[in-house]
């Protein structure tokens, strides 16, 4: 794993100390907390975290989406080398043809009233300025590409025709058609059946390859992390907490968080002893804990933990942990193991 | 032990919002709960196991067939309160399973003196009780919905449930909404209120990792219908519908470990257009000309005396499963469906 | 807070002082300022004007502002300031009676057609669409004319024609909320229709009819001064700012401050009122 790319072996896209704000003006705290990664040409990244852990509000604020009220109060954004914060004009360029994006309800990313072929390739019709005739001829081959059955009768469809699982592939079209370098995901499978959320993993595990495209992955499943991406950032409270490549990290975690996590997933092929829960819940975003955010529900927490800075410190491989005893957690794992 | 709840032959049918015609959401299901046990229903959406569980809590009228619970014939129309109060229902939105303008004393209070009879002096006893019951602090009593997090408005919700004294709580997808962290510890609240009240559940999920932590039983609906039911440990051992093959192969891995049987393809079913024969066969590997011709029934399968699945092909290696046969001696000849 | 604690942590103070002090909307403030001008100067009349508006003094006809008339007299002499005081009074209170039998017809009959749906929607939404069918100031001139001026009859005008507007809000309201999951619950426990309807789906789908009722009374004071405009409304010479505009209309040419301040005083309440309606929205939304 490359730590430092020199010049030419730049990242392609580079997130330094992020930080947003939501509801500025009142006393609250970053809920995007000083977040830094990297995704590396072709590489797929996977930002896991629970519900308040900051994970969509980073993604959207590298493609300058932030819902009302959000908005970016420090650090920058590098695509290709290019600050997308401080240049918002460039962004609006990259949109739909360097990045693009995939949203967890296709039926609120796509717009009701048009048909799904037009929307496809909408974006990518005036980038290269195709003709009607060859939009049409690009889209039918898109939709086969995207697996999506009897492409021609289906691109003349509304949305609310389709079934949720045809409209997340229709979206994926819509957001590939311009051929982007990265690929924004924001729990694109989670609101669907199991069996069709496996179909399009497969989808954009196969598209990932075939367009040799970054992936930035957002979601709470570390399943579809391991199915899916190269390297995992573990999001809690608005900082990443643990960081490296998937394989590894899943294996023997050095965070408690990962690990509580990865103990609280139910495996399907095994049932090995009690699910683990994690005590308490994720703080909200004015009741974060002082010192390492997750002190309240760390089972390997001492009082040097409740004070502080943890800063996520690199300990070796390309990986990162922000507990400062990642040794207690090699301890935790081999004490669950043997009892 | 004699079944708590008896479903024989049950139909809920609705109508098309327009046009007249009708479609069966579930057709003619039987299924037995005993006390004390813990009974999953898993399959995609439409498969009709909500529908199910809203016609066992009496928001749906069957249109065929009968239920008994208790000895009792449930009365197709309106239900006596009485029995109304020994069937309760836990949802999957913990956000809109509250009333967001009272609090959850009042909440528990209400249904404590209007439902359960409790005099007015042991009422507020009686909801600290119960909020320990689920493990909530008693100073949640006073809290509005909005300020609780999703685990804390789920334990909640079961509390409201339990307020009344039921003997069957129907959980629909209880866990699906929440937090990893938080998701385990619902699931072993329900193993715990089991052995604690002698509680029995009719537990209502899509995923299976979930059903095979907590579950005794388990029913895989296909389209309205179950198609293969077993003991937990026997269906994860040796699943016979290629339904439920798919329905496991699709789950995401933490690990990667080899995988049997191949994910379901296709989209999830529309219930206006029903196929001739065999339900799952324009989405099955396995499918020949037989499964086109006859509907299969559920008939006895695996080693298990309790397990049945309704499948013409069960137990035939699914393609791509070549090298791994079904474990155990699944594969013994003398008991396949030769029909 | 001080050891670290393993147990389920309760809502956190901090929780607690941030929704305490959510912000109050602007809108809020303004509107409640706006109108509570108005309502105080309507209250206190008697003090803050120093003439009778009913007193006519033919030897001060339409004189323009002066240090007696700080906004002039009109063609019969009487003091304007003291007649757009008490016409405040007049038509506020009309409006705010006028806004309360619809609102509450209107709800009691949406929140049934919305729980019970079948027939009694059908029925209830039929005779909605019998009222919308005329357009709204035709019917209430029409019924204010059948009925013959004076309060009663606007009352009984505006109810007649403005409960459609509540009903279907709040109808559509509880065709949502019987679907949530509480009120689901609340069946399957086995509590009384009764009883969900007053406890727990009424408190939840009242509120768009409050922010509508906001707006409503804008739309009933307008009623109220077109009616007066027409002689339909309250009988003179009880000051009330529709006459005092259609008296002025005479003199607009000479005198245009006569029929315009009566009306920068009806878009000033309007303004009042819309700008509370939004902020109450706010306010009211359960997040």
């Amino acid at each position: 794993m490359m730590q430092d790319p020199g010049p030419d072996d730049q990242p392609l896209l580079q997130v330094e100390d992020l930080h947003v704000t939501v509801n500025a003006g009142g006393a609250r705290p970053d809920a995007v907390d000083g977040i830094s990664l990297t995704v590396a040409s072709g590489e797929a990244v996977g930002l896991v975290g629970e519900s308040g852990s900051g994970k969509s509000l980073t993604l959207r604020a590298i493609l300058g989406l932030l819902p009302p009220g959000a908005s970016v109060t420090g650090g920058r954004v590098l695509y290709r080398g290019t600050d997308l914060i401080a240049d918002p004009r460039s962004l609006r360029r990259l949109r739909g043809t360097g990045i693009s994006m995939i949203f967890q309800e296709p039926m609120t990313a796509l717009s009701p009233v048009a048909r799904v072929g037009a929307q496809m390739i909408d974006a990518a019709r005036r980038h290269h300025g195709w003709s009607p005739h060859d939009a049409r001829r690009q889209a039918i081959r898109l939709a086969r590409q995207m697996g999506i059955p009897d492409a021609e009768a289906t691109l003349s469809l509304y949305p609310h025709e389709l079934s949720g699982g045809l409209r997340q592939r229709v979206m994926i079209a819509a957001a590939l058609a311009g051929e982007p370098a990265l690929l924004l995901c924001d729990e694109p499978t989670t609101a669907l059946d199991v069996t069709i959320q496996d179909q399009i993993i497969k989808l954009l595990t196969r598209l990932r390859d075939e367009l040799s495209m970054s992936m930035l992955y957002v979601t709470h499943d570390l399943a579809v992390v391991a199915q899916l991406c190269d390297r995992v950032e573990v999001m809690y409270a608005g900082r990443i907490i643990e960081s490296g490549p998937v394989t590894a990290t899943f294996s023997r975690p050095v965070h408690p968080y990962t690990m509580g996590l990865l103990r609280a997933t139910p495996d399907v092929d095994d049932v090995q002893g009690d699910l683990y829960a994690i005590p308490g819940y994720a703080p909200g975003v004015a009741d974060r804990p002082t010192g390492c955010p997750f002190h309240p529900r760390c089972p390997v927490a001492s009082p040097e933990c409740q004070s502080g800075s943890f800063p996520l410190l690199e300990v070796g491989d390309g990986r990162a942990t922000a507990c400062a005893f990642p040794e207690r957690v090699a301890r935790l794992a081999e004490t669950e193991v043997s009892s | 032990m004699a079944a708590l709840l008896e479903l024989n032959d049950v139909s809920v049918t609705f109508r098309s919002r327009r046009g007249s015609h009708e479609f069966r959401a579930v057709d003619r299901v039987s299924l037995a709960v005993s006390a004390g046990e813990i009974v999953g229903l898993v399959g995609e959406s439409g498969s009709g196991k909500s529908s199910l569980a809203r016609f066992i809590v009496g928001l749906n009228q069957a249109s065929a067939g009968t239920a008994v619970f208790d000895g009792v014939e449930l009365p197709g129309r309106t239900r006596p309160p009485e029995l109304r109060r020994r069937i309760q229902m836990v949802f999957q939105d913990p956000y809109s399973s509250l009333d967001p303008r009272m609090t959850i004393g009042q909440q528990l209070s209400e249904l404590l003196r209007v439902r359960a009879g409790v005099p007015r002096a042991q009422v507020s006893a009686r909801a600290r009780e119960l909020l320990e019951q689920v493990h909530l602090p008693a100073d949640l009593l006073r809290a509005r919905p909005r300020r609780m997090s999703g685990g804390q408005r789920q334990r909640a919700a079961i509390a409201k449930a339990l307020s009344v004294g039921p003997d069957l709580l129907v959980a629909d997808e209880p866990v699906s909404a929440l937090d990893v962290s938080v998701q385990a510890g619902i699931i072993k609240l329900f193993a715990e209120l089991r052995r604690s009240l002698g509680l029995t559940v009719l537990f209502i999920a899509h995923d299976l990792a979930v059903v095979r932590h907590l579950c005794d039983r388990v029913a895989v609906m296909y389209m309205g219908q179950i198609v293969e039911q077993a003991d937990t440990a026997e269906l994860f051992r040796n699943p016979s519908h290629p339904y439920t093959q798919g329905l496991l192969a699709a789950v995401p891995r933490l690990a990667s470990r080899p995988v049997r049987g191949t994910a379901v393809a296709g989209e999830p079913p529309d219930l206006s257009r029903l196929p001739s024969g065999c339900r799952f066969r324009p989405r099955c590997p396995i499918a020949r000309s037989l499964c086109e011709q006859e509907e299969p029934r559920l008939e006895a399968a695996g080693d298990d005396a309790g397990h049945t699945a309704a499948c013409h092909f069960k137990r035939v290696p699914v393609a791509g499963e070549a090298g791994t046969p079904a474990t155990g001696n699944g594969n013994d000849p003398s008991s396949r469906e030769v029909t | 807070m001080s050891a670290p604690s393993l147990e389920l942590p309760a809502i956190a103070p901090a929780a607690r002082t941030a929704a305490r002090h959510r912000r109050v909307p602007p809108s809020l403030i303004a509107g409640a300022i706006i109108l509570g001008l108005i309502v105080a100067a309507a209250i206190a009349a008697p003090l803050i004007t120093p003439y009778n508006p009913e007193q006519q003094d033919l030897s001060h006809v339409l004189a323009g502002p002066s240090a007696q008339h700080w906004l002039g007299t009109d063609e019969l002499g009487r003091d304007i300031w003291s007649r757009l005081v008490y016409g405040a009074r007049t038509d506020l209170q009309v409006a705010f009676i006028a806004v309360l039998s619809p609102f509450a017809l209107g709800s009691l009959l949406g929140v049934l057609a919305g729980y019970f749906g079948g027939w009694l929607d059908g029925m209830i939404m039929r005779l909605a669409d019998v009222v919308v069918a005329f357009p709204f100031y035709v019917l209430v001139i029409l019924l204010v004319f059948v009925l013959g001026p004076g309060t009663r009859s606007i009352y009984i005008a505006i109810t007649v024609v403005s409960w459609v507007s509540y009903a279907r809000i709040v109808r559509g309201e509880t065709q949502v909320a019987r679907e949530q999951e509480y009120v689901l619950s609340a069946r399957i426990a086995g509590l009384g229709r009764t009883r969900i309807i007053l406890r727990h789906i009424l408190p939840n789908v009242i509120t768009q009819a409050v922010v509508f009722a906001m707006s409503d009374i804008v739309l009933d004071i307008l009623a109220i001064v077109t009616l007066g405009y027409l002689g339909l409304g309250i009988p003179p010479p009880t000051p009330d700012w529709g006459s005092m505009m259609a008296s002025g209309q005479e003199f607009l040419t000479t005198h245009w401050e006569l029929a315009t301040i009566p009306g920068i005083a009806v878009i000033i309440t309007g303004l009042g009122l819309s700008l509370l309606g939004d902020g109450l929205a706010d306010v009211l939304r359960v997040e």
